[in-house]
């Protein structure tokens, strides 16, 4: 019995282990199918290996990585697996050494025959007795991930060298501009001394040639802005009529010059008040239609603007510049809009230029939300197209800038004294020409660097300060900034003119933040400079006004009291004799300037005595007196030097008589 | 003289000063005494080209090369005009300033010579005037001369044709 009870005991202590480890045993293999379901479904690559390089085993990764089936792998010697056998050798190297391997960056080759790049952190195996019997290891695929990064870097690296080129391209054509300055300034001055006529023709072509290339160095440093990403987009209410015919009257002489006839057909249901970038669309244009005008030997050139439709306070607007002119070749009709593209290498040699008009006018067009097309046959002219969708604003636009600004023409001279700070010899004397050509009594100090500039404004009273902004030891914002700071009212509050060498947004903001009150962009032109330094003396409260001398003190008016007397109050008479004055003093004018610049005496004498009836029936008798003394110093070759000073002044006062004159004539009707 | 107002005359007025033109056109035209046809030239060499019609005056801008700088000057014309048509009536004008001009244009066969000035159109109408009227006179004295010649040849006729028929009473033929 008690025999019984023990073996009744024991079975059950049997039964009971055998359902424990029942439960162990599906327990650890429910756990293993977890861990296997786990590494099966990682996306790196686990694998075991023997010391002698055969695969013990593997998860679903590693084969889908090297493209192998289990049974293939477990059958391969590990070296096969590598791009670079040598790879494996120091892998195992620094196992053997250190026990693992983090992050080693190796080249395996797939099945077919691909190469992948792979991260793998390995370890060794070991058994009881310490000896090592494999490996065991990750691999991580990360081909895709170096590809990217090796497309990133290249990307950056194109990025900057584009960048590079933009700046290196607007830095060049900024250190041309310096020069080409002096260049341009020295012609307008030596145009200005007698001068056979023969030397004239040969300095209006030099002339010539430096717009051009000024023209040029713009097209690039506009074409670096825009790649740069530098351009930015104006958006203030403008009149595109205006616009138009304002690049229309400019350009009209080069169409009349080579016997084109320029035809613009605008919309009138073309909404006035438009808000956008005039100045980016007047570029546009004017690149389109003298491009036009270029390769065009005869015919035409039209321009036509539309308007589309109008839709919310939005009007789309159609632009074409279409011309009879030598057009473009099927197959580079794709090429043109690209930089540095002309229709082809012969069209360079025989029209000029730099071919990044269209590419201007495309990116300009991009930049503008727009889309341009070009339609052309070879010998039967070009059109190009474009659409713009501009809004609508309510703001009436502002006057244009010719009614607000002053007229410096009836001061004749200038008692003042201004301080130069410039370091370029040859920019020096073309400025201080150019104001002494205009202002005689002007007194001009000059420094070549900011040092200098401020111990010589330590020491005197100036009027105006023009400073440029590169100097070397101290630049001219750097000098700008000191005068405001370091001198007591009212001396540090001088006027000052920034001179700077082209014209970002970003460099005039920086020269007034400097407190400087204007800038001006080089190359300088001389009566923007004198309209300049006038609009800042008259700003100026130090500055009295009576330093503004008049040419005796009265500028000489229009009367028309000769006129009545001889007309004997006969109005159809006056009016037509006025009529007569106001057609043919332009022209006269133009001859007076033109045979003085050229220093053809006879002519002078000739255009003088005729003009001399003008002034009279003007009532100009101090003008009157004028053109006499260049009649006579013309015929006696006398007192040359004076004529030009003394034609300016007729000029002058003519071209006001001629307004007077016109107000007058309509004042009849 | 309101007779002599049916006859039109014929005036050319050269100058390249298309001002002084209309101008002195207008004047002579409003206070002439005369019925004046006048033609307005630019250039000598457009007054040459119709100096055939025979003008009864030709006022003459001494300097004519305002416009055009290889335009012959006035004197140049004036020899022409001159040659052209011997005694025709022309009169210079020119500025103040050219007094030795004056004098040679009046050498060279000129009828007279204004100053451009402000009493230039009136002298010029006077002169004008005094051309023409001399013109009548002249034509005047020279119809009358003629019609006295005619006068006496009559009374010279009438006294033989009485002598003749009073020898012819006492039967002497």
């Amino acid at each position: 019995m008690e025999e019984n009870l023990l073996i009744q005991k024991l079975r059950e202590l049997l039964a009971r282990d055998f359902v424990h480890r029942k439960s162990i045993e599906s327990d650890l293999y429910r756990s293993e199918e977890k861990y296997r379901m786990l590494i099966d479904q990682l996306t790196d690559a686990i694998y075991l290996s023997t010391l002698d390089g055969t695969f013990t085993g593997c998860n679903r990764a590693l084969l889908e990585m090297l493209g192998y089936s289990y049974k293939e792998l477990m059958q391969l010697s590990v070296s096969a697996i590598y791009a670079h056998p040598d790879d494996r050798r120091h892998l195992l190297q620094q196992l053997i050494d250190k026990g693992e391997v983090r992050d080693y960056e190796v080249q395996l080759k797939r099945k077919n025959g691909e190469l992948i790049d792979c991260l793998v952190n390995s370890s060794v195996r070991r058994d009881q007795n310490h000896e090592i019997v494999g490996f065991q290891g990750i691999i991580r695929d990360i081909t895709l991930r170096k590809k990217t990064f090796e497309l990133q870097r290249a990307k950056d690296l194109a990025e900057r060298a584009n960048k590079f080129k933009a700046e290196f391209l607007a830095n060049m054509s900024h250190e041309i501009r310096t020069p080409m300055n002096a260049i341009g300034g020295m012609l307008q001055l030596l145009n200005k001394t007698n001068l056979e006529p023969k030397q004239h023709e040969y300095l209006d072509g030099m002339q010539t040639a430096v717009d051009s290339l000024l023209q040029i160095i713009n097209d690039i440093l506009d074409f670096s802005k825009i790649e740069a990403g530098k351009m930015e987009l104006d958006n203030r209410p403008f009149s595109l009529q205006q616009t138009v015919e304002a690049i229309i009257s400019t350009i009209r002489f080069k169409a009349e010059e080579k016997g084109l006839e320029l035809v613009l057909d605008m919309d009138p249901s073309i909404p006035p008040n438009l808000q956008g970038d005039p100045l980016r669309i007047n570029q546009i244009l004017l690149n389109l239609i003298s491009n036009a005008i270029k390769f065009t030997p005869e015919g035409e050139v039209r321009v036509t603007i539309r308007l589309i439709d109008k839709l919310d306070h939005k009007a789309r607007l159609f632009f074409s510049v279409k011309d009879t002119g030598i057009g473009i070749e099927q197959e580079k009709l794709q090429d043109i809009f690209e930089s540095f593209t002309q229709a082809s290498t012969d069209t360079t040699r025989l029209y000029g230029g730099t071919g990044l008009g269209l590419a201007i006018v495309k990116k300009l067009i991009d930049m503008l939300n727009g889309a341009i097309m070009v339609r052309s046959r070879k010998g039967q002219g070009s059109e190009f197209i474009f659409e713009l969708e501009l809004s609508q604003t309510d703001n009436v636009q502002p006057a244009s800038q010719s009614e607000q600004e002053k007229d410096w023409s009836t001061v004749q001279d200038l008692q003042a004294r201004f301080l130069m700070a410039e370091d370029h010899a040859l920019n020096q004397l073309v400025t201080t020409e150019m104001l002494k050509g205009r202002f005689p009594s002007l007194q001009i100090d000059v420094a070549e660097t900011g040092r200098q500039a401020i111990s010589l404004f330590e020491d005197h009273n100036y009027d105006l300060v023009l400073m440029d902004v590169q100097m070397p030891e101290m630049d001219g914002h750097e000098a700008a900034r000191y005068i405001r700071t370091h001198f007591p009212k009212p001396k540090s509050e001088v006027p000052i003119l920034a001179f700077t060498a082209y014209a970002t947004s970003g460099e005039a903001e920086k020269c007034l933040e400097a407190g400087m009150n204007d800038y001006i962009s080089k190359p300088v032109r001389a009566t923007q400079l004198i309209s300049k330094i006038m609009q800042m003396l008259d700003a100026s409260e130090q500055f009295s006004k009576e330093h503004f001398l008049q040419e005796n003190k009265v500028q000489e008016h229009i009367s028309f009291e000769y006129l009545n007397t001889v007309t004997e109050d006969d109005e159809e008479l006056k009016l037509r004799m006025m009529r007569i004055m106001l057609d043919e003093t332009p022209m006269e004018l133009k001859s007076l300037e033109e045979a003085a610049a050229a220093s053809q005496w006879d002519n002078l004498r000739a255009v003088a005595h005729k003009m001399k009836s003008t002034m009279q029936f003007l009532g100009l008798e101090d003008t009157l007196e004028t053109v006499k003394f260049i009649e006579v110093s013309a015929r006696e070759r006398t007192h040359l030097e004076q004529i030009p000073e003394k034609v300016r002044s007729v000029v002058q006062v003519c071209t006001r008589a001629l307004g007077a004159l016109q107000e007058e004539i309509d004042r009849i009707k | 003289m309101d007779t002599t107002k049916k006859k039109r005359y014929r005036v050319f007025l050269v100058d390249d000063d298309t001002k002084h033109l209309v101008m002195l056109k207008n004047h002579l035209e409003k206070k002439s005494d005369y019925d004046l046809e006048i033609n307005i030239f630019s250039s000598g060499e457009a007054c040459l080209e119709r100096i055939q019609e025979n003008p009864d005056v030709v006022v003459l801008d001494y300097y004519l090369d305002g416009i055009r700088t290889d335009a012959a000057n006035g004197l140049e014309i004036l020899r022409k005009i001159l040659r052209a048509n011997p005694g025709q009536d022309v009169i210079m004008m020119s500025g103040q300033d050219n007094i030795k001009v004056a004098i040679d244009t009046i050498d060279n066969g000129a009828y007279d010579y204004i100053i451009k000035g402000e009493s230039a159109y009136l002298r010029a109408q006077m002169i004008i005037d005094h051309i023409i009227r001399n013109k009548n006179l002249s034509r005047y004295l020279r119809d009358s001369r003629r019609k006295e010649n005619i006068l006496i040849g009559i009374v010279i006729f009438m006294f033989f044709l009485l002598l003749l028929v009073s020898l012819a009473s006492r039967g002497i033929v």
